[in-house]
């Protein structure tokens, strides 16, 4: 094991009753490394995110972020929430706070900075996605790729070690697709350690520094983007490719 | 036929004729069409011939006279009514009126928030019933609303043992007359707790026996003049310090800023009470306490009974309002780093608060009525002390059933109206 892998994850089983969603994940993200994670719909990668900041428990294997057993922290919901952000499909903002309450309640609450403190950590997050127009807002009032910004600067108000990403962008318009990707290259950009499961294929050319390809629960093919791109070695690897660059 | 029948929806846009309604279920389309057809012809008709009258003031007119005609008809049926009542309560020799509320009322009533003696007025009987009325039910609202939400909370508590109990808690009470347990509690506590003597003590500043719960009192001695006016000052400071400091604040620092201004008043006040009223701590002496304010067994039972069975029905509201709660509300907390008990605090509660407001409207408004249950306890509410005795003893039904009317429609008015405007004050910041 390098020393410097942030996130080391290891065998990784997991059962839905009889059904083997994971069988056996293992890899490493290295720190300030950006890892895209795909594979055909129903693989487990949502799973495998969830599982590595402790939403789901498991049934074998290790978790490790920043050296902290992820399974054995689990109920310590404050602890893990400083080390694992996690954004959503569908962004989950609350929607009974303002954008900026949104922002600050984590630091407010669970990192007990004082709420001048915390509104100012919140008015430079929002600052940094560009939405330093739309703190008192309330996120209804908000089109999607605003949202979902603000749900990244949410999560990044946790001073998160590594940030997960589920399909960030699935639920938005096209045109809104981009502002997301933007602050999420940005964020790669600024040396923020990231797994992000996406289906925008330009951004794992782009912005990634290495893709994993998750099949039937477990990782079949990992490589540099731009070898996983032009030759795949596993023929599940060209089918998928074939499928999602087809679109 | 189908763009006709687009055009005629929208010259009717509201009326909701029932008629055309069925017609849509029974026939199709085409029958509504044909429907708003039939109807919309003769007004085209008169548009032709009679003065123009535009279509939205002709249906008003039709309308009116409808609205009109009902309304005579109704007061016709009072006037009726009325005139009979007057009649027959003159042949048989009864007087009619208010004027009994000035009256001497010569009973006493057992449990009053007011001074009251023999001598005083039937109208301040009335007073006195509407308070303990009231006393009861906002009590046992407070109470219940506490307890449903603990309930309702541990409902979906995924701890199984604390789910069943609440569960256990739902089905039980719930499917119990509220009658048989305010009966239940009454005679518990007359029967099964022990004399003035043995009474239970709480940390002896709160005894518990079968004459009822003894509670400390207070007595405002006279206020010295300087540190009232001081007080005043300071509270007026204070307000406007707060309301500047809201006005100031950003949005979504505004509640903090609120509570900090509550929370400095109400320091001012318990520093005051403190230092200016005395806490009497009632002492045994002989057969009863002295210097303890006593709340009888009746309200007692009345509020335990209203409170354990409303308490039944809010957790379940409860319960549907988390419930409602989007499921990535939860996880987006929990990924955020919160642990259960603040997620449900701080995101999932403040939700569920949309959808929980109207029913709970609905829940107050049964607890009120259902406080005159007080009757048959014997605990003088308005129906008791109203209804009852001042009906008995005057006669004069019509007006005392009309006056006891009056104020449960005017109560539950005023909760309906507060739970509105609170569900819009709480909708709002919502969608
Ligand atoms: N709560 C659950 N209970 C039972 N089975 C589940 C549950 N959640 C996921 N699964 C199953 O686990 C498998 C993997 O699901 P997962 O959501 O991780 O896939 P995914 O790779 O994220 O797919 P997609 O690209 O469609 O989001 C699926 O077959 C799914 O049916
Ligand atoms: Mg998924």
């Amino acid at each position: 094991m390098s020393g410097s892998a942030l996130v080391h994850v290891s065998d990784v089983c997991k059962r839905y009753r009889s059904q083997e969603v994971l069988t056996g994940v293992s890899f490493q993200v290295a720190r300030g490394e950006c890892v895209v994670l795909c594979g055909p719909s129903g693989s487990g990668k949502s799973t495998l995110l969830r599982c590595i900041n402790g939403l789901e428990d498991w049934n074998s294997g290790e978790v490790t972020v920043d050296g902290v057993d992820i399974a054995a922290n689990a109920h310590r919901r404050g602890h893990i929430g400083q080390l694992v952000g996690m954004v959503f499909q569908d962004f989950n903002l609350f929607p009974h706070l303002t954008v900026l309450d949104n922002v600050a309640l984590g630091p407010r609450v669970l990192l007990k900075e004082p709420s001048t403190k915390a509104s100012a950590i919140g008015h430079e997050l929002l600052e940094r996605v560009g939405l330093s127009g739309h703190t008192h807002k309330y996120p209804y009032e908000l089109s999607g790729g605003q949202q979902q910004r603000v749900a990244i600067a949410r999560a990044l108000a946790m001073r998160p070690k590594v940030m997960l990403f589920d399909e960030p962008t699935s639920a938005l318009d096209p045109e809104m697709v981009k502002e997301v990707l933007d602050v999420m290259r940005e964020l790669a950009a600024s040396g923020m350690t990231m797994i992000c499961v996406t289906h925008e294929m330009g951004f794992a050319r782009n912005v990634a520094d290495r893709v994993v390809f998750l099949t039937d629960g477990c990782v079949c093919e990992t490589g540099q983007p731009g070898d996983f791109f032009s030759c795949p070695t596993t023929p599940q690897a060209v089918k998928f490719l074939s499928h999602v660059l087809a679109r | 036929m189908l763009p006709q029948c687009a055009e005629a929806v929208q010259t009717q846009p509201e009326q909701p004729e029932p008629a055309a309604r069925i017609s849509v279920e029974k026939g199709g389309l085409m029958s509504v069409a044909e429907t708003l057809e039939s109807r919309v012809e003769p007004s085209s008709e008169g548009r032709a011939g009679g003065p123009r009258i535009p279509p939205r003031l002709r249906r008003n007119l039709g309308s009116i006279f409808w609205q009109g005609c009902t309304l005579i008809a109704v007061v016709a049926l009072l006037a009726f009514l009325g005139h009979n009542i007057a009649l027959n309560l003159k042949a048989r020799g009864l007087a009619s009126g208010f004027d009994f509320l000035s009256k001497e009322a010569g009973f006493a009533i057992g449990f009053s928030l007011i001074p009251f003696t023999e001598t005083d007025t039937y109208g301040r009987a009335f007073i006195v019933g509407l308070l303990n009325t009231i006393f009861v039910a906002f009590v046992s609202m407070i109470l219940a609303t506490v307890l449903g939400t603990i309930i309702g909370v541990a409902r979906v508590s995924k701890h199984p043992p604390t789910a069943a109990a609440a569960l256990v808690y739902v089905e039980g009470l719930r499917n119990i007359p509220l009658l048989l347990q305010v009966l239940f509690w009454q005679q518990l506590l007359i029967n099964g707790l022990p004399g003035v003597r043995q009474s239970l003590s709480f940390g002896g500043w709160v005894f518990l026996n079968n004459r009822g719960l003894v509670l400390p009192d207070v007595s405002t001695g006279a206020l010295p003049v300087p540190p009232s006016l001081m007080a005043a000052i300071i509270a007026a400071t204070l307000i406007a310090l707060s309301i500047i400091a809201f006005r100031r604040a950003e949005p979504s620092r505004r509640r903090q800023v609120t509570v900090w201004g509550i929370g400095a008043l109400l320091a001012l006040e318990v520093l005051l009470a403190t230092l200016t009223v005395d806490w009497s701590r009632p002492a045994l002496t002989g057969f009863n306490f002295r210097n303890g304010v006593v709340l009888v067994p009746e309200f007692v039972a009345l509020v335990v009974a209203l409170t354990i069975y409303n308490a039944a029905f809010i957790a379940e509201i409860v319960r549907a309002g988390i419930e409602s709660v989007n499921k990535g509300q939860r996880e987006a907390a929990a990924a955020l780093g919160l642990p259960p008990r603040l997620t449900m605090r701080l995101i999932v509660l403040p939700q569920a608060m949309r959808v929980v407001i109207p029913p709970l409207a609905n829940q107050y408004s049964h607890l009120l009525k259902a406080s005159s249950l007080a009757t048959v306890i014997g605990y003088p509410d308005l129906v008791n002390v109203f209804l009852g005795t001042t009906l008995n003893q005057t006669g004069r039904a019509i007006e005392i059933v009309t006056m006891t009317m009056a104020v449960y429609l005017v109560l539950s008015a005023l909760v309906a109206g507060f739970t509105s405007w609170f569900n819009a004050k709480v909708a709002l910041v919502e969608r």
